[in-house]
């Protein structure tokens, strides 16, 4: 699915400049990128406006369907977030489920699908794990397998790599981004190595986008 | 995945959202036994109601032992005289709707005594054929004379024993003797203290009477008191209905004691305590409830999802309560049977109350994990 921006602005109704001053960008389908650029320069803003959760006050923000039919946002783009949100006394399997069931997934196969995504992000063995005795990189991991259990063709992540060591890092970013075409995936984050994985860099600066396509 | 087939799938049925709230339910530790408990203790309050409304019911029968819901009518006062009453309409007055018992009675200056027990003189009082059914004595095929239990203690006579009447007119009048009667013993507490000691003497009273002696009930009380003064009303004057006893002769008023009765209400509070309690538990629980509607639960399951974790919790929890509020209102000396009808309908009245706040909040707007941001 394809996600398409043109000339977005946005300025916070007290602020006194514009967050977001015209800021356009073309992701296509099934490729990852990354959203880096340094703190207060409107990354969260940016994804704010891509849930819905701002009005796009100027410009545009679409989700594209391969026959260019435009999709709603909230209903094809799965979510994760910095702040770890688990159900704390259901275990690591049924957080996960979550995910599953929002994809119409039968219980067997939400099972299923749980034991797959925990494995991917690497935490097989943990799906009887109650929520609420996983460690902060454990919780964001089942998080992440969570997002990848509803199978949306987008997934929009918020420092989704920020409480883990790099090792871990390297396996999550590879379950999530996956081989190329599967999934649109779009990644606020501060660290250049995740950077390095995506497809594009969309580096923001002074409330422009400036794009980095990678080899 | 491509859209269409995304379309297809059904996202959160109901009953996948029913056993994801039985599973919070299960898995709920605390909160759940929490919420448990609230239920249990609210349902068990039940039991004060029960050991109130048994209270009430011993108090009442006590005043309806002495009187209560007993009309004494007398007729108007007319130039400083007293009419009297028509007392075959007086005893005609126990077929109408809503009046148990009637009987006239007429004063005099008649005493006698048996006729083993010459010394044991008292007052005797011709009363209608009505008083039968009003003191509850059992009629005999040679007739019956009622001697009151102050009478019956004072004689040493027993109901049943056959016995005659050594009966004056007046104090030294000539004595005339009746012919074998059977002694019937009654409690006359209702008819007033003033009666202990006395025979009642069932007559076939025409005429007029003295008094009349209506019995009625709580359901009717009013509408009987209303109607009386014409029922028996003499020479077109209306009679004069006195409550046998005055409120002030009990401290509670149990014509309308059981609809007045505070506890009545009990089921209020503690529905809204419970009701509080879930929307608190609610909004400390509102980013699980975000999780879900980031993930496509829309408000219908997310009302099955709740609903079927606050049945899950409420049902165990009334049991509990149940229980305790029953055994614990017998313990506290509620009858059996009053305990099981306050403590259940108590238990229903407080579910019900409580669920319908469970279902007001369950059906309020939701935000998504997304509304995190808004706060970076």
């Amino acid at each position: 699915m394809r996600l398409v921006a043109r000339d977005v602005a946005y300025q916070y109704p007290r602020g006194d400049h514009e967050v977001l001053a015209g800021v356009s960008f073309d992701i296509p389908a099934g490729t990852s990128a990354a959203i880096i650029g340094p703190s207060g320069s409107g990354k969260t803003t940016l994804l704010s406006l891509m849930g819905h959760l701002l009005p796009v006050q100027s410009g545009s923000i679409h989700a594209l369907a391969d026959d260019g039919t435009e999709v709603s946002l909230q209903q094809a783009a799965s979510w994760v977030l910095q702040t770890v949100s688990l159900l704390p006394d259901r275990t690591a399997a049924a957080n996960v489920a979550v995910g599953a069931f929002s994809d119409g997934a039968s219980r067997p196969d939400a099972a299923a699908r749980s034991r797959e995504c925990l494995a991917s992000v690497g935490l097989a063995g943990h799906e009887d794990d109650p929520a609420r005795i996983l460690s902060g990189g454990e919780a964001q991991r089942v998080a992440i397998a969570r997002a990848l259990a509803s199978r949306r063709p987008i997934i929009l992540a918020d420092e989704p790599t920020g409480q883990l060591d790099a090792r871990t890092s390297s396996t999550v970013l590879e379950a999530m981004i996956g081989s190329h075409g599967e999934r649109t995936v779009v990644i606020v984050t501060h660290d250049p190595e995740v950077a390095e994985r995506c497809d594009l860099v969309l580096e923001l600066r002074d409330g422009v986008i400036h794009e980095r396509a990678r080899a | 995945m491509s859209e269409g087939s995304r379309s297809k799938k059904r996202v959160w049925p109901l009953g996948l959202a029913a056993r994801e709230g039985v599973s919070t339910a299960r898995s709920g530790r605390w909160t759940s036994l929490l919420i448990m408990v609230a239920v249990a203790w609210t349902v068990a309050a039940g039991a004060a109601d029960a050991v109130n409304v048994t209270k009430l019911v011993e108090g009442e029968k006590a005043w309806i032992d002495a009187g209560g819901y007993v009309f004494v009518v007398t007729g108007a006062r007319l130039d400083g005289m007293q009419n009297p009453v028509p007392a075959d309409v007086c005893d005609r007055l126990a077929r109408i709707d809503g009046i148990d018992g009637s009987f006239a009675l007429t004063r005099g200056d008649a005493n006698g005594s048996l006729s083993y027990i010459p010394g044991g003189r008292a007052s005797i009082y011709s009363v209608s054929a009505g008083v039968t059914t009003f003191l509850g004595v059992a009629p005999a095929a040679n007739g019956i004379v009622i001697g009151t239990l102050g009478f019956a203690e004072r004689t040493g006579a027993h109901d049943g024993d056959v016995v005659r009447v050594v009966q004056r007119a007046s104090f030294s009048g000539p004595a005339a003797q009746s012919d074998p009667l059977t002694l019937r013993v009654a409690d006359s507490a209702v008819m007033g203290e003033e009666f202990d000691g006395a025979m009642l003497m069932p007559a076939q009273l025409t005429g007029t009477a003295d008094t009349c002696y209506v019995r009625t009930d709580a359901a009717h009380h009013t509408a009987v008191e209303a109607a009386l003064p014409s029922y028996l009303a003499y020479n077109g004057l209306p009679a004069i209905p006195n409550p046998r006893l005055f409120e002030s002769d009990f401290t509670v008023d149990y014509t309308h004691a059981y609809e007045d009765r505070q506890l009545r209400w009990l089921w209020v509070p503690c529905a809204a305590l419970l009701g509080l309690l879930w929307a608190m538990l609610q909004w400390f629980r509102r980013s699980h409830v975000a999780i879900y509607a980031t993930f496509g639960m829309r408000a219908a399951p997310r009302l099955t999802m709740q609903a079927a974790e606050w049945g899950v919790l409420a049902g165990l929890g009334v049991l509990w309560g149940w229980a305790i509020g029953v055994v614990g209102a017998v313990a506290m000396g509620a009858r059996v049977d009053q305990a099981l009808t306050q403590v259940t309908a108590h238990a229903l009245l407080v579910v019900m109350g409580a669920s319908v706040i469970v279902v007001l909040l369950g059906l309020r707007p939701t935000g998504t994990l997304l509304n995190a941001l808004k706060d970076r």
